[in-house]
């Protein structure tokens, strides 16, 4: 349980686009932060930053755009892609390995915390980031943006997916 | 080691573990420049972008296209190139050659794929390393796995590390809290002492939870024997007689089951019905007097632990969602019964000269493939025919082995005391008092693989009898530690088959059963818990 539970914390999300696949990427990257005095926690695709706002398409509500004013967010985190080709390969393999200390009887003691450590650290692993405002200042921030040159007025944002 | 220095040492690797999972959560960044933007072609055109593998051109109505390759036409207004056209909602509109005015761009982007590289290599090495030194371990039951050692608890009555010594195990097919059940065994000991001391050992890889355990103590005399039948009812009897013949398919195993040691009576399974039947028939000769009782003592063959870890290693990753509805649902805790339904239970029928006819009139089951049972099944009444009698044994081909197989002329014992622990002492493990054991309640004694428990009993004196017969009972459950390796043969289909008595997943079954048979029983002891340590 310890394991499973470490794991799915670390796990890869389904959302971004693997190395191998990133040239083909043509979304946005994923915004995660908290805001409105860290009351709000969200993560979304970046679909637009203008010098004042910033507006995502929250991976759990993929239908209503959120707009975030800049001031209200201290620091954020830029999820590029995954690190490896093969998530849920890499993800079984290691959940795999921490239920065999389940066979270890006594030494399972000694054998699950190594064995969940070493497929938490190969896990939490799997995601190229960027800092805002370490990494990436706000000026910078638009180029990540699905419409790095902002939600052509023709389009109707209602209908942005 | 001291309990001390092992919390303490404990206490550290759950420090060094929260530590390192802290340390092991880091993250990978990278620098934001990566990907370029140039606003406008003009801008782009200047930065000798030609050499791009690939480049994304967002265009001024929201759409976007990704081009493999790419060049300016002559009159140096567009963009050609081959590559995917793409909506505002990144839906793919088209794929081959594009052309696009400089007028309607709004964006070009490019990214340094170099910064983005697969870090597959190195978690693969990383966890192949660990699979090795995970195998390293696992070694022992790789072999064959669904022969790794299952027991319940064992109980011994003497000092011995081995389980060929235990005098009985408790609870066997209760597999979980709703099926938690009190077993009666007869322990084959005799004492005339003011103590008696058991040992409960936990030999496989599961954990025990005992609720309830006690024994009960029938005095006799010296050169008498106590037996139970299956309602726990007590009779004592001052011989017993071995069958003149015993035969099955015309073959003699009289010399198998005449007597009450090692040597014991098994057949195989059929090659393609687990539950085909074959009789033994007994003659027995110098019956006389009062009534009669068949004694037998039996243990299961591996059949039904090789059924039990098939059925669980069915339900792969799901086995806790089934362990959950056996305790909520009743209906899917009475199916669990069916396959052991399907394989019956030790039928036992006698001549009856009046009505030329086989009479039934008991029928014997106790699951466990470890200790023997020492039942006795009494007659209805006396049908020997001028002091002879026959009986025959109804059983399911390679299910069980038949050690002993006699008649003893019996009466019921008047007297039976039940005697709980007066101390409960670990030998290995944590043992945190007495009362858990001594009340059918909700407190349970746990016991992990490799624990062991020393049970005094303080037995009361004997008025005009020589000795006591000892019976133990023991109440609990438990709980099968599920083998990784069980994992990979998930097969939620084949279970739900093999809980509805399915024809042909029983034939599988018996040819899968038949290949491991023979090597079963060698490897099933050589797996248990303390070996593989």
């Amino acid at each position: 349980m310890v394991s499973i539970v470490f794991i799915q914390g670390c796990s890869s999300p389904k959302y971004l686009s693997t190395p191998k696949d990133f040239q083909n990427n043509v979304k946005g990257l994923y915004f995660k932060c908290q805001y409105e005095n860290k009351y709000s926690k969200i993560t979304g695709e970046i679909i637009e930053v203008s010098d004042n706002h910033i507006k995502l398409l929250p991976i759990q509500n993929a239908t209503h755009m959120i707009t975030i004013d800049k001031n209200a967010i201290d620091k954020a985190e830029i999820m590029v892609s995954l690190s490896v080709d093969n998530p849920d390969k890499i993800n079984t393999w290691a959940s795999l390995m921490n239920l065999t200390s389940i066979g270890h009887g006594f030494w399972g003691v000694f054998t699950l915390p190594v064995n969940v450590s070493v497929t938490a650290g190969i896990n939490s692993k799997n995601v190229y980031w960027m800092k805002y405002p370490e990494h990436v200042t706000w000026d910078q921030l638009h180029k990540f943006a699905r419409f790095p040159q902002g939600i052509p007025k023709t389009i109707d944002e209602t209908r942005i997916k | 080691m001291t309990r001390a220095t092992k919390y303490l040492i404990l206490t550290i690797t759950i420090l060094l573990f929260i530590g390192f999972i802290i340390y092991s959560c880091g993250k990978l960044y990278i620098k934001q420049d990566f990907r370029q933007a140039y606003r406008g072609f003009n801008d782009s055109i200047h930065q000798n972008l030609y050499d791009q593998a690939f480049f994304k051109v967002h265009l001024k109505n929201g759409e976007v296209s990704l081009l493999r390759d790419w060049k300016l036409n002559a009159s140096k207004d567009s963009i050609l190139g081959n590559g995917k056209l793409f909506d505002f909602n990144r839906t793919e509109i088209r794929e081959g050659s594009m052309a696009h005015n400089i007028d309607d761009i709004a964006i070009i982007e490019t990214n340094q794929l170099d910064a983005i590289t697969s870090t597959d290599k190195d978690k693969i090495s990383t966890l192949a390393i660990l699979t090795g030194a995970n195998l390293i371990i696992d070694i022992a039951c790789i072999t064959n796995p669904k022969a790794c050692f299952g027991s319940c608890p064992t109980f011994y009555t003497e000092r011995s590390h081995s389980v060929h010594d235990a005098k009985a195990e408790g609870f066997s097919s209760a597999i979980s809290p709703a099926l938690e059940k009190l077993d009666m065994d007869a322990l084959n000991t005799q004492t005339s002492r003011e103590d008696f001391y058991l040992t409960m050992k936990n030999e496989a890889f599961e954990t025990h939870l005992i609720n309830e355990i006690c024994l009960t103590a029938v005095p006799k005399k010296r050169s008498e024997f106590v037996f139970q039948d299956r309602m726990n009812t007590f009779y004592k009897a001052r011989h017993m007689v071995t069958p003149k013949r015993a035969t099955i398919n015309g073959t003699s195993i009289l010399s198998q089951v005449s007597k009450i040691d090692d040597l014991e009576f098994f057949s195989f399974t059929d090659k393609q019905d687990l539950t085909k039947k074959e009789d033994i028939y007994l003659d027995f000769e110098g019956v006389y007097g009062n009534k009669q009782g068949l004694v037998i003592n039996f243990r299961q063959t591996l059949l039904t632990t090789f059924l039990l870890y098939n059925g669980i290693s069915y339900m792969g990753d799901e086995v806790g969602d089934y362990f959950a509805k056996i305790e909520t649902n009743s209906a899917v805790k009475k199916r669990l019964g069916n396959p052991f339904k399907l394989l019956g239970k030790i039928k036992l029928y006698v001549w009856n000269n009046e009505n030329e006819s086989w009479e039934f009139f008991d029928e014997l089951y106790e699951t466990g493939p470890i200790s023997k049972n020492l039942i006795i099944a009494p007659l209805p009444k006396m049908l020997s025919n001028k002091g002879k009698l026959k009986i025959k044994i109804e059983l399911t081909k390679g299910l069980w082995r038949i050690d002993y197989l006699g008649l003893s002329a019996i009466t019921e014992a008047p007297f039976a005391t039940k005697i709980y622990p007066s101390e409960v002492t670990a030998i290995k493990g944590e043992s945190d008092g007495l009362a858990k054991v001594i009340k059918d309640d909700d407190k349970y004694l746990v016991s992990f693989p490799g624990n062991e428990f020393n049970f005094k009993f303080n037995i009361p004196k004997l008025k005009n009898q020589d000795e006591y017969e000892l019976f133990l009972s023991s109440k609990g459950y438990y709980l099968e530690w599920i083998r990784a390796s069980w994992l990979r043969d998930k097969n939620i289909s084949k279970l739900e088959k093999m809980l509805s008595n399915d024809d042909h997943t029983w034939k599988e079954l018996a040819i899968e059963y038949k290949a491991v048979e023979q090597q079963m029983e060698q490897v099933f002891w050589n797996s248990k818990y303390s070996d593989i340590q």
